[in-house]
């Protein structure tokens, strides 16, 4: 059957609002004040062990010898794996970019500080964390590179030799005619920017339980995933599983922030309770993990940028060169928050020509990752800053620019210059709604008074606009060969009339299935229960 | 390994014997032996919160206590505040004013809450922010959670004055 998917509330078949849009109270709430909800360490499987990991104390290295026999002789010690296990049973983990990846335990060398080397499987962690004290590790340090700069310089220190080269990726695009526009523009400015890299920070760190049974070689894990069939499916290619062999059921996460990436944790664990048998294996990042070596730093930038204006005030070009330093792997799919601005590259504005020349570097930091809403804000704040500084150097009202610029209501859909299709807007509307409740003018002659009086007071207009996380085509840019996200959401009706969904994703926190309450309540004309 | 000790504590008025290595934290013991796991760890390292729980009303934080060191206590946790499913006026009053997001640091704010009001019924502006100081949430900003207790002191002056935020209509 096929079923016509409503485009507004006015569409519902059966009721108009009675849930979405209303002050609610969450349905997930007493669940999470009572302590009830089950964070994936509240989850206990029989015969569970416990995996902790042992990590690289240096940025770059040379293994020259691993020797983890006295650990595994240690009581309650019940498996322990190295990159000799990885190698025998796992591939390298997909990277974004392609290829530029190693597998979840060191093999030969370290490239960053915290990339695991060994871990251990034991009755409890504290025998776990036990057991790495008595694996023995030789180094051998390389010199390591901590900048991009020097990364892109010949005879730099390579994090992949056979490559050849530190450059993961290097592409330019270009929308339009953006020399002209510079070459005929009566203003131009131009910036560096350099945006430093910066973390989530999630109460809840990443943790994951994983059983490999060994009799039919299915792989099952329970975790605090934030895209489950992504980690299902890109598990299923490490281990070279049929995808309808592993399993991936998401937890609740204390909160999330594109940080909880938790692939080489994943990896782990499931090598661990396959030499062990087929126990579960527990493994909970724990705090000084997640800050060194977890999967939520982001955006390491160096930008520079320019826009063109003509005599109007017009912008009539925007070019972009980034330099992103992903660190030391593809691994945490940071590149992909290097094509996500694409989606909204010019903003709110309408700018003909525009520019990207993109190239990502690996150093020997750690791998970049997934965070929050995957990439914009630091394009964006490049373009707003050149809009302010534009403003400064015409004279003109920061507002005043950037309303000369909006995208018009009555253009919409629009298609900016990088490809993506605006729906609808009315960005004039909007900021004028927000100068009326920040009551500008006012706030103007009170910088004015304060600045007369020797005192700094900043005010400042922003214009972006967000795109959703995974509607455009951010990872085929950066070299997937999937799309989007393969998650779903089913809903059924059982013979006793109960309305169940089932969902892609997990609670992080924003009341995720509140709304999806709301939503189905107000479709099928029901009362949530 | 050093030989285990004897202990019995009391939680949430259950009486409880355990043997224990001494290296054993008490949240590992509420957590693991005892099958409390609304008490959550976040740090390990006494800096978040989240492990808070009472002994004998004083808010603690149990994962830089041994277990051994509560030989004896008298402890409470999030599982001790509703018993009997319905939810205590605190809980009440984080739900209704949004005090929660993803809900990880949620224990931990009840009990350290918990015992400013017993402490301070009507607490001033600076005794919560003092309190909730001591609590980290990287969800919600604070803000709500402040509402919140505010809420929940009012409600514990006066049970009737229950639904304070109006117009919250009910879902589930
Ligand atoms: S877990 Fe105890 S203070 Fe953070
Ligand atoms: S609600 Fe998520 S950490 Fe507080």
């Amino acid at each position: 059957m096929a079923v016509e998917i409503p485009k507004t509330i006015a569409d519902f078949p059966n009721s108009g609002s009675r849930f979405i849009g209303k002050s609610v109270k969450r349905i997930e709430d007493p669940q999470l004040l009572t302590g009830k909800a089950e964070f994936i360490d509240n989850l206990v499987l029989p015969g569970m062990l416990h995996c902790a990991i042992l990590r690289s104390p240096h940025a770059h290295a040379r293994i020259k010898l691993l020797d983890a026999s006295k650990a595994l002789e240690l009581p309650g010690v019940l498996a322990v794996v190295t990159g000799e296990d990885a190698l025998a049973w796992a591939n390298p983990g997909y990277t974004l970019p392609v290829g530029w990846g190693c597998h979840c335990l060191a093999t030969e060398k370290v490239r960053f500080v915290g990339e695991p080397v060994a871990a251990v499987a034991a009755v409890s962690r504290y025998v776990a964390e036990d057991a790495l004290e008595l694996i023995e590790v030789d180094y051998e340090t390389l010199p390591a590179i901590a900048d991009p700069f020097e990364a892109m310089k010949p005879g730099s220190p390579l994090l992949f030799e056979e490559k050849g080269t530190n450059v993961m990726l290097a592409r330019k695009f270009t929308w339009g005619e953006v020399d002209a526009a510079f070459a005929a523009a009566k203003t131009v400015v131009s910036e560096k920017f350099r945006w430093h890299r910066l973390g989530a920070n999630p109460l809840e760190t990443f943790g994951v339980v994983a059983q490999w049974d060994t009799t039919d070689g299915t792989l099952t894990c329970h975790g605090a995933f934030q895209s489950q069939s992504h980690m299902a499916l890109g598990r299923a290619m490490t281990f070279s599983l049929p995808s309808n062999k592993v399993r991936f059921i998401s937890h609740p996460h204390g909160g999330s922030f594109g940080g909880k990436g938790g692939f080489r944790g994943t990896e782990i664990a499931s090598m661990l309770s396959r030499k062990a048998g087929g126990r579960p294996v527990k493994w909970i990042e724990d705090r000084i993990e997640y800050l060194s070596a977890g999967a939520g730093q982001a955006w390491d930038r160096h930008y520079e940028g320019s826009i063109a204006l003509d005599a109007d005030g017009i912008v009539t070009g925007f070019a972009v060169k980034l330099v992103d330093d992903l660190g030391a792997t593809g691994e945490a799919y940071g590149a992909v928050s290097c094509a996500k601005p694409l989606a909204s590259f010019t903003g709110p504005y309408k700018i003909a020509a525009a520019s990207y020349d993109l190239t990502i570097v690996g150093t020997n930091k750690l791998p970049t990752g997934a965070y929050r809403g995957m990439g914009p804000p630091p394009h964006n704040w490049v373009l707003e800053s050149l809009i302010d500084q534009a403003a400064r150097q015409l004279g003109v009202d920061p507002g005043e620019l950037r309303r000369r610029n909006y995208i018009p209501k009555d253009a919409f859909p629009y298609t900016i210059p990088s490809g993506n299709e605006y729906d609808s807007g009315d960005y004039v509307a909007a900021l004028d709604t927000a100068l009326a409740m920040s009551k500008y003018p006012e706030l103007r002659a009170a910088q004015a008074k304060a600045r007369a009086a020797g005192k700094l007071f900043g005010v400042s207009v922003v214009s972006t606009i967000e795109p959703g996380v995974f509607d455009w085509n951010a990872y085929a840019i950066v070299g997937a060969e999937s799309t989007g996200v393969p998650e779903a959401v089913t809903v059924s009706l059982d013979l006793l009339g109960s309305i169940t969904v089932r969902l892609g994703f997990s609670l992080e926190g924003q009341g995720q299935y509140t709304v999806v309450a709301q939503v189905l309540a107000d479709y099928f004309g029901t009362t949530p229960r | 390994m050093i030989a285990k000790r004897s202990i019995s504590l009391t939680v949430n008025g259950v009486r409880y014997e355990a043997t224990v290595e001494p290296r054993l934290t008490l949240v590992d013991l509420l957590r693991n032996e005892l099958g409390l796991t609304g008490t959550h760890v976040g740090c390990e390292h006494g800096v978040c919160g989240a492990c808070t729980v009472l002994i004998s009303g004083k808010a603690v934080r149990s994962c830089i206590l041994l277990a051994v060191q509560a030989d004896g206590a008298d402890i409470t946790t999030v599982e001790g505040l509703s018993p009997s499913g319905q939810l205590h006026p605190i809980q009440q009053a984080f739900q209704e004013q949004h005090g929660l997001q993803c809900g990880f640091c949620t224990p931990g704010f009840l009990l350290s809450v918990k015992e400013l009001l017993a402490d301070h019924p009507d607490p001033t502006d600076e005794q919560i922010k003092e309190t909730l100081g001591g609590n980290i949430c990287r969800c919600t900003g604070y803000q709500s959670i402040f509402a919140a207790v505010k809420c929940a002191a009012r409600k514990l002056a006066d049970p009737a004055a229950g639904a304070l935020a109006t117009g919250v209509a009910q879902v589930g």
